[in-house]
């Protein structure tokens, strides 16, 4: 500022004093509340990874560094929807074996929903909660993993039919072709949602004296989980195996789709 | 008798006169801009989030107050100057009787199309006496200071008074009617208080503007009057 201003307006450094103090201060205040902010919201100390994801799980693991003992919720996102959400409480020995925890129950494992044929992508993120609460945040854990669905039906590897769907039960049959002997393991979905996996060892229709099968143990009876009133929609997949990982196996689709209703 | 002396002192003295304008007018905006992030910091960052963030949430304020009173000091800018004063009192409640009782009776139209007349604060009569008091501060930051700052930006004016109405309106954002109510307001306010500034009627009117946007307006509309974050929870 020239001398002579200076001189007569010698008071106005002050305020330019006090304005470049203050506005000093506006960035230290809004940038730490903004650092407060970021870190009780979304808590650096969550790690995690996804380890695998294909049209039968998706699997993968998080820990609290700041609780090791914590479980946490993860939550499945499949195309950007939410899926299911679980704890992360399945056992991933892998961590123990690296060292970053001394309990191996860290991991998480979500069985796949039905998706049409084609490029899906799976997300899953951690559930963070702050604020006693009040606040619940998401955390991507690692990066989404890009799968392809092959949506089949079950010909032609498997013959099978979804007989019945109700409240009570959930029954059909299935029978490999090739293997007529073996059993086949099934899936149960309930409007999308995984509920329950057995194998066919129900006795079921006549099957040997038709020459569909060697026995009748080909039949399954899935007993129909409590459900909310209204109509839901039932589906039976066929896992078909070849070498056992999940890149070779595929659900098919049993029958069609059987709606019914709950009152 | 003119001198090569006499000519060179007043060509610096105009060179210093203006530089002194173009620096006071830069200092002022630095002003404007200084109090507005601090009452915009306090209404979107730390008041929305509990007790002890309205501690917090005091610390960009008493910053913005301190800016305005050492502003004050160094203009010397006297209390008659910024508006606290009786003798000019009636002359600016007259002035602002014809805006507000067209303000008025736009605020009951909205009322009666929009189904409003149901507020039950108005039964409070401890918030009754709050409204000119909070009308007061508010007025006192807005014109008692910026105002008075973008005088020196703009000179008085209609530029200047919308440039109050402007920042009047942003700091009710995100409550749209509440800002177009703001910026209406804000710039009647301005013109009033160039041409006859006291804060005192200007708080009465505030308070006043107020309690008939509440008794008229339905709170869908009016969202509880609030401002910043908080509009939103």
């Amino acid at each position: 500022m020239p001398t002579k201003l200076n001189n007569r307006y010698p008071k106005f450094t002050l305020l330019v004093v006090c304005l470049a103090l203050k506005s000093t201060l506006d960035v230290l205040i809004i940038g730490g509340l903004a650092l407060a902010f970021y870190y009780s919201a979304f808590s650096p100390s969550l790690r995690g990874a996804l380890d695998e994801a294909g049209p039968e799980w998706i699997t993968g693991w998080v820990v609290d560094l700041s609780n090791l003992d914590n479980k946490v919720e993860v939550q499945l996102y499949i195309d950007g929807e939410f899926s299911e959400s679980r704890m992360a409480d399945f056992p991933h020995p892998g961590l123990v074996t690296a060292g970053v925890t001394k309990d191996e129950r860290h991991g998480f494992l979500f069985f796949t929903p039905p998706l049409d044929q084609g490029q899906h992508e799976a997300r899953v993120y951690a559930a963070y909660k702050s604020y006693d609460g009040q606040r619940r945040t998401l955390v991507l854990l690692g990066k989404p993993i890009r799968f392809r669905v092959e949506n089949y039906p079950a010909e032609p590897y498997f013959k099978g039919w979804l007989e019945t769907a109700n409240a009570v039960t959930v029954k059909g049959w299935a029978i490999k072709k090739d293997k007529t002997s073996e059993q086949v393991e099934v899936r149960l979905y309930i409007d999308g949602h995984f509920v329950e996996m057995r194998t066919t060892d129900d006795p079921g229709p006549d099957f040997s004296s038709v020459g569909l099968a060697a026995n009748e143990k080909h039949g399954f009876v899935f007993f129909t989980p409590s459900l909310v009133p209204g109509e839901h929609e039932a589906r039976v997949f066929a896992v078909r195996k070849d070498s056992g990982t999940q890149d070779n196996r595929s659900l098919r689709i049993i029958g069609r789709p059987i709606k019914f209703t709950v009152e | 008798m003119i001198t090569n002396d006499s000519i060179k002192n007043s060509v610096e003295d105009w060179v210093i006169a203006f530089e002194a304008s173009g620096a006071n007018r830069i200092i002022a905006g630095w002003e404007i801009a200084s109090v507005t992030v601090s009452f915009l910091a306090a209404e979107w960052m730390i008041l929305p989030f509990g007790t002890f963030a309205k501690m917090l949430g005091a610390l960009p304020l008493l910053l913005g107050l301190i800016t305005m009173i050492v502003s004050h000091r160094v203009r010397i800018e006297s209390l008659r100057d910024i508006g606290l004063r009786f003798d000019n009192f009636g002359p600016a409640m007259r002035k602002l009787a014809l805006p507000m009782t067209l303000s008025v009776l736009v605020v009951l139209m909205l009322g009666w199309s929009t189904g409003g007349f149901q507020s039950k604060k108005i039964q409070i009569w401890q918030w009754i006496l709050w409204l000119p008091l909070w009308g007061f501060v508010q007025q006192y930051a807005l014109q008692g200071f910026i105002n008075r700052r973008t005088q020196i930006l703009f000179g008085r004016g209609v530029l200047s008074s919308i440039t109050v109405a402007c920042l009047f309106a942003l700091l009710h954002l995100p409550n749209p009617w509440l800002a177009v109510a703001t910026f209406a307001g804000g710039f009647i306010w301005a013109q009033v208080y160039q041409d006859i500034p006291n804060l005192f009627a200007l708080a009465l009117s505030h308070g006043f503007m107020t309690l008939a946007l509440v008794f008229a307006l339905p709170s869908p509309i009016l969202k509880g009057l609030r401002v910043g974050l908080r509009f939103f929870s």
